[in-house]
């Protein structure tokens, strides 16, 4: 129990992921691709007579997951509280809210416009050996990188 | 049916990691990219060595599907100037929210109210760009691993 409540570490994390994204390509030549996911949920939402296809349930999934490891270290909590970015911004739920929903909307445009996000072409399409992942998780990564120094570093925000 | 429930399964684990590995804690996201915290960009390294070793693996042994007894394959993904477009946006909103789309579900799953607003952006946000896709008339891209603006036209 104690060694799931510690993070896990880093060499066995990475390991894991990538049985996942090797599983799931062994099962059925699925790709791991958690925007793929989330736009499945969104199809399936928008039209739900049209029934939920397997990304749906892999997006449901991930909910499940995340409140089956908080339930299990009994960390399970409904609350408005956002560690890290409430010591940042203050606490205050109205900017945390614009901060976030925008952020959302840059996330989810983004990813899906550049036909994946970090699960998709970072793990996946790189472990596939795919240019066109090589260049979007190379983008994003240095992307994410500058705007987090210019807003979060000493001196941003 | 049966696709769909291991689909589900392997969410549940992967959902699971995210929590695990605090892929749900904006201070790991934030610090691995202020580069101050070295974890994520190792655990990224690991599994994709991971990834790359198991795919060539499966591939070289010949091995087909579990559940259709296809080949092992993938489709192949070219450089594209929407992979490098979307990817500016993209990274930008991963370093505001200090969240991606995986952990935005885990964090949601552990009773977060807060990443309801980011989920809610995130969905509108593809919602956006499968609507653009389709007005611009976008050619249809091969997408590696899902999230094709393109995926679901007529």
């Amino acid at each position: 129990m104690s060694f799931i409540a510690r993070v896990c570490p880093w060499p066995l994390a990475g390991l894991l992921v990538g049985l996942v994204a090797v599983g799931l390509q062994w099962v059925d030549n699925l790709p791991l691709g958690a925007t793929g996911a989330a736009g499945g949920f969104l199809e399936w939402a928008r039209r739900p007579a049209a029934g939920a296809g397997w990304r749906t349930f892999f997006f449901v999934g991930m909910l499940l997951g995340g409140c089956l490891y908080a339930l299990l270290t009994h960390s399970f909590r409904i609350s408005w509280a956002y560690p890290g970015l409430d010591a940042r911004l203050g606490g205050a739920l109205a900017p945390k809210a614009a901060l976030l929903l925008a952020g959302g909307l840059l996330i989810g445009f983004g990813a899906r416009w550049a036909g994946g996000c970090t699960s998709g072409h970072g793990i996946c399409g790189i472990g596939r050996l795919q240019a066109g992942s090589l260049l979007a998780t190379t983008t994003f990564v240095v992307a994410a990188v500058v705007v987090a120094h210019l807003v979060w570093g000493t001196g941003g925000l | 049916m049966r696709k769909r429930v291991i689909a589900g399964l392997f969410g549940v684990g992967f959902g699971f990691w995210l929590a695990w590995t605090r892929m749900t804690d904006f201070d790991q996201i934030v610090g691995a990219l202020l580069l101050q915290r070295a974890y994520l960009w190792l655990m990224f390294a690991t599994g994709v060595f991971t990834t790359i070793v198991g795919l060539q693996l499966l591939q070289r042994a010949g091995a087909v599907t579990l559940l259709r007894h296809e080949p092992v394959s993938w489709p192949s993904v070219p450089p594209q100037r929407r992979h490098v477009v979307g990817s500016l946006l993209f990274g930008t909103g991963w370093a505001l929210a200090g969240a991606c789309p995986g952990p935005i579900a885990a964090q949601v799953g552990a009773g977060r109210l807060s990443s309801l607003f980011t989920l809610a952006g995130l969905l509108a946000g593809i919602a956006l760009a499968d609507a653009w896709a389709r007005r611009t008339a976008q050619p249809r891209v091969a997408s590696p691993c899902a999230g094709e603006a393109t995926e679901n036209l007529a």
